[in-house]
């Protein structure tokens, strides 16, 4: 188990630094290396590389790969968190009606009339962030969560019917919105174009900052196995650990969509991937699948900018299939 | 905890009890003045029919449900004076029905019997491994230790069951039927290797059929 995620962080390290080299504006990987030692840390390597090479991966590219990095991990990660939680293999970052909000708040931005330093400094980003944190407050509060009263099932309609309430409430701004439209499908899309490092850094730190405390919780939602019954003769208190997981996993992901838009099946099909190999265990999904799925966006994203489309529909080109077939072998003998 | 005075004390010395315990849920009475005791070693069955209250009881014997009213004694401390972690080390309760969401094999199932002795985010380790090894071994279900717990069948998941809570190495099993949905043969063995089990587990278990409680109770 420790073997596989340091083999994953290694495929990762790599991944990235070719992923920063290439591009329009091709960099060897020792020019990336050298360029990252020296302006970070002021190294003195790397004598004949262009300023234009460096502002290329100091300013564009390197934000960039980072910011699919902690989305992808935050996704995945906050996964896993649900499908533990709900014991629902289906469940994903989304599950408790996050994306709606998030659509929602960003579009009902783009309506506004801010601009100017708002914009720069994020104003979509916050308001997406906001939508995120409304919807899953709204459906914490209807289906009960830690009140001990909850059941995991009524928690999943709730989301389902907040999501397709603010659904709706989105294709009406998206009517009302005129010549912002393709702005608000865009972020429908997900993508991490013009990502810069304020932004970046903005989500980042929740993002860091809930998935390592959601890992710290890995004992309980081991716990969650065996549903809240078992989970309490384990000596877990249940509604404690509940409310808890469900907040880290909501800042999460309300963080990753606030700087990506609704980046699909990462959340959903990862945290499969981590149990194919580590097995069902929280403790051992968790780290994996944080790698993982930045390892996965991480890959879609370089595809995306390379051929000039949103990530989401790179994400959901390869995911779609690749759900299609875990389900068929889940018919031919392995089940999810 | 405090006290675990070894069991040859002159005074029999109480793991579990309760006295005068009454349990309401959802404005209902479950049980009413319901008094036991147990000691160290001993094999309990709880018999009665359905809705006779067995779950519930077991269920407040460990701290899973409040008591209304009355005392519960663990480990000679009043249970509400304890964590739920305590609990966890002192009493394991294993459901008939374990279901999982995901292919779990056997032994990662059984290490999560560990979960109360563990601390810290890592998962089991080596030793936690070779704990619940030990458990599937002692129930003789080592064979099982890589199948999908899902896969098995009603009889080899009550292996499984009491496998985990035997990981949890707690003085007190407590099983809420481990027989069901089994056939006679298959009771029979669950009910053989409960009393062969050569450990100094305090048993208790409920069931619904008073058949052969004088069997199994042993």
């Amino acid at each position: 188990m420790r073997r596989t995620t340091l083999l994953s962080l290694a495929a990762l390290a790599l991944v990235a630094i070719g992923a920063i080299g290439f591009g329009v504006a091709n960099i060897a990987p020792l020019d990336v290396l050298a360029i990252i030692g020296k302006s970070l840390f002021g190294l003195p390597i790397g004598g004949e590389i262009s300023a234009g090479s460096t502002s290329i991966v100091m300013e564009i590219r390197l934000p960039r790969i980072l910011a699919a990095i902690a989305v992808g991990a935050a996704l995945a990660t906050s996964g896993a968190a649900f499908q533990s939680l709900l014991r629902n293999p289906l469940a994903d970052p989304y599950v408790l009606g996050t994306s709606s909000g998030a659509a929602l708040g960003a579009a009902i931005a783009f309506l506004l009339p801010i601009t100017g330093i708002a914009w720069e400094l994020g104003g979509v980003q916050l308001a997406a962030f906001v939508g995120a944190l409304a919807s899953v407050a709204l459906v914490w509060r209807i289906a009960g969560i830690g009140s001990g009263e909850e059941r995991i099932a009524s928690v999943l309609l709730v989301g389902y019917a907040v999501a397709s309430l603010l659904a709706a409430a989105l294709s009406l701004v998206m009517l009302a919105s005129g010549a912002n439209l393709r702005a608000i499908f865009g972020f429908l899309l997900g993508g991490l174009d013009g990502v810069t490092w304020p932004r970046l850094a903005a989500a980042a730190v929740p993002i860091t900052l809930a998935t390592l405390l959601l890992a710290r919780r890995g004992r309980a939602l081991a716990a969650f196995l065996l549903g809240d019954e078992g989970a309490t003769h384990l000596g877990i208190d249940v509604r404690r650990e509940r409310r808890i997981a469900v907040a880290l996993a909501t800042l999460a992901t309300a963080s990753a969509v606030a700087l990506a838009g609704l980046v699909g099946f990462v959340g959903l099909v990862v945290p499969h991937l981590a149990r194919l190999a580590v097995g069902s265990d929280p403790r051992a999904v968790f780290p994996l699948s944080a790698i993982g799925g930045a390892l996965l966006l991480l890959l879609a994203d370089t595809v995306a900018r390379t051929i000039g489309v949103p990530v989401g529909v790179i994400t959901a080109l390869i995911g779609a299939p690749f759900l299609l077939w875990l389900l068929h072998r889940a018919r031919a003998g392995y089940a999810l | 905890m405090s006290a675990n005075t070894s069991p040859n004390d002159a005074t029999p010395y109480e793991l579990l009890g309760a006295k005068n315990l009454q349990v309401d849920l959802g404005g209902t009475t479950i049980l009413r003045d319901v008094s036991l005791s147990i000691g160290p070693g001993e094999r309990v069955a709880i018999v009665g029919p359905n809705g006779a209250g067995k779950t519930t009881l077991m269920r407040a014997l460990s701290g899973a449900v409040p008591a209304t009213s009355g005392e519960i004694i663990l480990c000679s401390e009043p249970i509400q004076n304890l964590s739920r972690e305590t609990i966890a080390r002192s009493i394991a309760v294993v459901s008939s029905d374990i279901a999982l969401p995901f292919a779990t094999r056997v032994d990662e199932l059984v290490a999560l019997g560990r979960i109360p002795h563990g601390r810290g985010p890592a998962g089991p380790s080596a030793h936690d491994r070779e704990r619940a090894n030990a458990a599937i071994e002692r129930v003789g279900a080592s064979h099982l230790q890589r199948r999908d717990v899902r896969t098995l069948s009603a009889g080899e998941r009550q292996l499984a069951a009491v496998a985990l809570g035997l990981a949890q190495e707690t003085p007190i099993l407590a099983l809420d039927e481990p027989t069901a949905h089994l056939d006679l043969r298959h009771r029979m063995e669950i009910a053989d290797l409960l009393i062969s089990l050569a450990g100094d587990e305090t048993i208790m278990k409920t069931k619904r059929s008073t058949s052969c409680a004088t069997d199994s109770a042993a």
